[in-house]
């Protein structure tokens, strides 16, 4: 699978990376927010593990970007965050298309299995 | 339609122009029959509880407050009394919203005197008590400011008073034109001086409130900031330790594994411990949320049952449901409910012996309340230690219970929890055989 990796902290992008990249599937890194959203934009990826949580620009701005421009229907995204979030924050992300709300920290296993459900999906 | 059928019937001798009286307030009114089950509502009431009128009627009212024992209480006073003014609580709207409302209430009879029900009817007052609780902050910060250019004001008074009153004495000889102008003068000093501290008075208004707006954004962000800092670096070193385990980044022998498995165990206590911390804090602060609902005990038992069968099939610990009451379906937060079984489980868990210890959970009914019980054949708590026990990092200090670990914090959430979802948890140990906690709720 081609995974994408956003996250601001370098330690984590690269740890997730590195397993990702093990267990077989390419992994894109990008550590801020606007570098994000142009990937998202101009290359195709099977899943993309979105941190919320960022300066500038954040996780939900990229999914408030790509709900605007219509972009989000084709994208499988996974958010992550180390706070907790509200039901109602949850909910508004899903209704703009956003797959999955997980929480920080999260066993690599448990987040790969996750992921490996839009390949499921897809294959169906 | 719902609605029709209660016109066509009248029933306890509402007419349709009576409804529409009732259906003109803005306010929620409802009735309520002496079982205390929901007869009619109002639009208003639709709208603060977001339940419709058909769900609304013939459930128990007490069901949509957040303090449901507190809204029975005035139920019953107000067979007792007749009828309550003022009475406050507060209705959760089915998205969690809070309204807080004061409650006039009065019985309704029928034409031979006989009660018929309760006629209820909520004035809200969320707006009110924010204004209020603005307003008193905001009153003693004014109240500050102006004894404070008070002060400075009558200072300067004076000081210009002692130099008027010198100028004048100088001034004896002088024109009258000279004592003129001075007199305009001082007075265009006031003039201006006064409109300093208009001005003044004014900016330090707008400043107060401002700062007060921040301090409850300030209150709201710190929690999530807290919990973010702490959590982050957790991420890395839990999948590290994952990698490590399963040999993903070469072999490693049996004492890395140990080691590794240390690390891992000891970075999912702090997790715990930062949830735990930010539940403790989340009750302090009222802020904690429930999510109520139905909920099938016999479905709860039966996954806690085979949850700790798997989990303790390994510590040969015996693990057993034993539910007297079946059939029943309660409202409450299932998850937090949960919670608090897992933090008794996981005690008991740890005070057991490996070899015989037997835990046991379950539920009954005794009159009209529903016990829940965690029972084990643990080392006990005596009785001298049991009332310390709910309070925060409160852990009863011997070798043997320091070994076991633990945040400290779960019988304080779970007090909390079981609290704010209307119950009472107690304990009850000979301080030698075992301990058992139990948690009553009324039905």
């Amino acid at each position: 699978m081609k995974i994408l990796i956003i996250d601001d902290n370098k330690d984590i992008t690269k740890m997730f990376s590195k397993y990702m990249t093990i267990k077989g599937h390419s992994c894109s890194v990008v550590n801020d927010g606007r570098s994000g959203l142009n990937l998202i934009e101009n290359k195709t990826f099977d899943a993309i593990i979105l941190d919320l949580a960022m300066p500038d620009f954040s996780g939900s701005d990229i999914v408030d970007a790509l709900y605007k421009s219509g972009k989000i229907k084709n994208q499988n995204i996974v958010t992550l965050t180390a706070s907790s979030i509200s039901d109602e924050v949850e909910s508004t992300l899903k209704s703009k298309g956003v797959s999955l709300c997980l929480k920080k920290p999260i066993d690599p296993d448990i987040l790969l299995g996750h992921i490996q459900q839009f390949e499921n999906i897809k294959t169906i | 339609m719902e609605f029709t059928d209660v016109k066509e019937k009248k029933p306890y001798g509402t007419s349709q122009y009576a409804r529409s009286l009732i259906e003109a307030s803005l306010d929620p009114l409802v009735t309520i029959s002496p079982e205390g089950k929901i007869t009619d509502v109002n639009e208003a009431t639709v709208t603060v509880t977001g339940v419709s009128r058909e769900n609304l009627i013939n459930t128990d009212f007490s069901n949509y407050f957040t303090e449901p024992i507190k809204a029975r209480e005035g139920y019953e006073r107000v067979f007792k009394e007749g009828s309550i003014r003022d009475y406050p609580l507060s209705i959760r709207h089915s998205s969690d919203q809070i309204t807080d409302v004061l409650y006039n209430a009065s019985v309704y009879k029928d034409d031979k005197g006989n009660v018929l029900g309760v006629f209820a009817a909520a004035r809200d007052v969320t707006e009110t008590k924010k204004v209020e609780k603005l307003l008193a902050e905001f009153t003693d910060a004014t109240a500050k400011t102006q004894l404070e250019l008070t002060d400075a004001t009558a200072k300067t008074q004076l000081e210009l008073t002692d130099a008027t009153a010198k100028k004048q004495l100088e001034l004896t000889d002088a024109t009258a034109k000279k004592q003129l102008e001075l007199t305009d003068a001082t007075a265009k000093t006031q003039l201006e001086l006064t409109d300093v501290t208009a001005k003044t008075q004014l900016e330090l208004t707008d400043a107060t409130a401002l700062s007060e707006k921040l301090k409850g954004v300030a209150k709201d962000e710190f929690s999530a900031m807290i919990t973010h800092e702490l959590n982050t670096p957790l991420v890395p070193i839990i999948g590290y330790c994952k990698m490590f385990k399963t040999s993903m980044l070469g072999r490693i022998d049996q004492e890395q594994l140990e080691a590794i498995e240390v690390i891992e165990k000891n970075a999912k206590r702090l997790e715990t411990l930062i949830t735990d911390i930010m539940d403790v804090r989340k009750l302090d602060l009222d802020q904690m949320k429930f999510k109520i609902d139905d909920l099938s005990l016999d479905e709860f038992f039966s996954n806690l049952d085979s949850d700790y069968k798997k989990i303790l099939e390994n510590k040969r610990c015996q693990f057993t449901t034993n539910q007297h009451a079946t059939n029943l379906v309660i409202k409450t937060d299932k998850s937090r409910l949960r919670q608090v079984f897992d933090n008794l489980i996981s005690n008991a868990i740890k005070f057991v012996s490996e070899n015989k210890g037997k835990i046991e959970t379950g539920c009954m009914k005794e009159n009209n309340k529903l016990v829940f019980y965690v029972k084990d054949n643990g080392i006990g708590i005596l009785q001298e230690k049991q009332k310390e026990l709910f309070q925060k990092f409160y852990q009863i200090d011997t070798s043997e219970r320091r070994s076991v670990g633990g945040t400290g914090l779960g019988l304080a959430i779970s007090k909390g929890i079981v609290e704010k979802l209307g119950g009472i948890i107690s304990v009850e140990s000979d301080g030698k055989t075992g301990t058992t906690f139990y948690m009553k709720f009324s039905l």
